[in-house]
């Protein structure tokens, strides 16, 4: 985000940088996506990695792609996130200053064969049907009128968030290496981490894309199902009902 | 869609394709899909016609998949999208190479009306129509697919130092262009 911000302040003119941020947000469609995947007969494995923006990039980043694609997670969690990416060391502005090499991209690995991680148990599995009642970060219910206190609850909060995103990135990214097995684990690293989590909708939806990469439709299907009935207003319900037509 | 699946054998044989292939042509195309078909508008292919450029685009990596360097594959569909876009735009739209704009063109929007998106790609495409491919196609990666300098040096094969010099050219023709855009669209009025 901060790159993108800083590329788009490198115009003067408002004009240039409507235009070029126009060109930034066009998008195919997730129907062409499948289409065209159909047509090479690759429509099956294809259409569970198609994910809205920044993949084409190589710069994933999911925070990125929450504040952008509008996910509503609620004020607070965006700000946090910009907080958060606001933290990070900024981007040089001159081209001069892009060390070769510093951003090259990984080769995108060979995703594996679909069983090749059948023993990487899911992270939903072994837990009851239900989930948590509720997974909403805890907030101090003592908050004192100093400024300074409020000012250090929200820079811990936005921490854990930061936090929370750099893991479901990488998640993300080895999801867009078509490393499904690698994805779970890196799922289970993150609830671990963070038990209470404010991201764990993305969480669920990655591992549900994860499952049907390995081939795991079934498991798959469930999860999604779960999640639908459990979050039917959730932000993602057009992405799972999409991810259960392919399944 | 024109073509039909590359896998299917005829007959109902099953696919002679190796898993492998299959794998990697998989992954290729998760990962690049958005990229080929936002170069492929951007480099002037209609949004009529884009799909089935893509898709083209995509033939081609699975008919020379195993000629392709692993690691350069960004490199091998840059190559696929220029010529795929230049034979799709035949008789359509083309480089202009020219600063100023046609009298006959619609004029470009008030900024205020560029919060339209479509109107505001329109007038990125006229502006970028008349940028030469080279320097069009550096703008492009950098400004609107967020590549670093390094990751287009590489994608398209040239020297670092020839990648910057470019795309100091193109931000600086760009900037020039979109001036004498709103100024004739000023006269107009």
């Amino acid at each position: 985000m901060i790159d993108r911000m800083q590329r788009l302040l490198g115009f003067n003119r408002p004009v240039e940088r409507a235009l070029v941020e126009a060109g930034r947000t066009e998008e195919p469609s997730a129907e062409a996506f499948k289409r065209t995947a159909s047509a090479l007969g690759i429509g099956g494995l294809a259409g569970t990695s198609f994910l809205p923006l920044a993949a084409a990039s190589g710069k994933s980043t999911l925070s990125t792609w929450l504040l952008i694609s509008g996910v509503s997670l609620g004020g607070a969690v965006g700000a946090a996130a910009m907080f958060y990416e606001s933290s990070e060391p900024a981007p040089p502005a001159t081209l001069q200053a892009h060390a070769p090499g510093a951003a090259r991209r990984q080769t995108p690995a060979i995703p594996r064969a679909s069983n090749a991680a059948s023993d990487v148990a899911s992270p939903a599995e072994g837990r009851a049907a239900q989930e948590a009642p509720a997974r909403e970060a805890i907030v101090s219910r003592t908050a004192t009128p100093r400024v300074n206190a409020r000012q250090e609850t929200a820079a811990s909060q936005a921490s854990s968030l930061g936090g929370e995103v750099r893991a479901l990135d990488a998640a993300r990214r080895a999801l867009m290496a078509g490393g499904g097995a690698n994805v779970l684990q890196r799922l289970r690293d993150y609830e671990r981490a963070f038990p209470s989590g404010s991201l764990t909708q993305e969480a669920r939806l990655l591992e549900v894309e994860a499952l049907a990469l390995l081939g795991r439709s079934a498991q798959a299907r469930r999860l999604a199902t779960s999640l639908l009935v459990r979050n039917p207003e959730s932000a993602h319900r057009k992405r799972l009902e999409s991810l259960l037509e392919t399944l | 869609m024109r073509h039909s699946a590359i896998f299917a054998v005829d007959s109902g044989q099953a696919s002679t394709v190796s898993e492998e292939r299959h794998a990697r042509l998989v992954s290729i195309f998760s990962q690049n899909y958005r990229f080929v078909w936002r170069l492929l508008r951007r480099l002037g292919v209609s949004a009529n016609a884009v799909e089935d450029a893509a898709q083209q685009v995509f033939l081609v990596v699975a008919e020379r998949l195993d000629d392709i360097i692993p690691g350069s594959e960004r490199g091998f569909l840059y190559g696929t999208v220029l010529r795929v876009a230049w034979t799709t735009r035949r008789g359509g739209m083309h480089e202009v190479l020219s600063d100023s704009f046609d009298a006959h063109e619609s004029p470009a929007p008030a900024p205020s009306e560029l919060a339209d998106q479509h109107r505001a790609r329109d007038v990125l495409d006229r502006v970028l129509a008349r940028m030469q491919t080279d320097l069009r196609a550096v703008f492009i990666l950098y400004e609107i697919e967020g590549f670093t300098t390094p990751e287009i040096a590489e994608t398209i094969g040239i020297p670092l130092g020839t990648a910057a010099s470019r795309l100091r050219r193109a931000r600086s023709l760009f900037k020039r262009l979109v001036a004498r855009l709103m100024a004739q669209s000023r006269e107009k009025k």
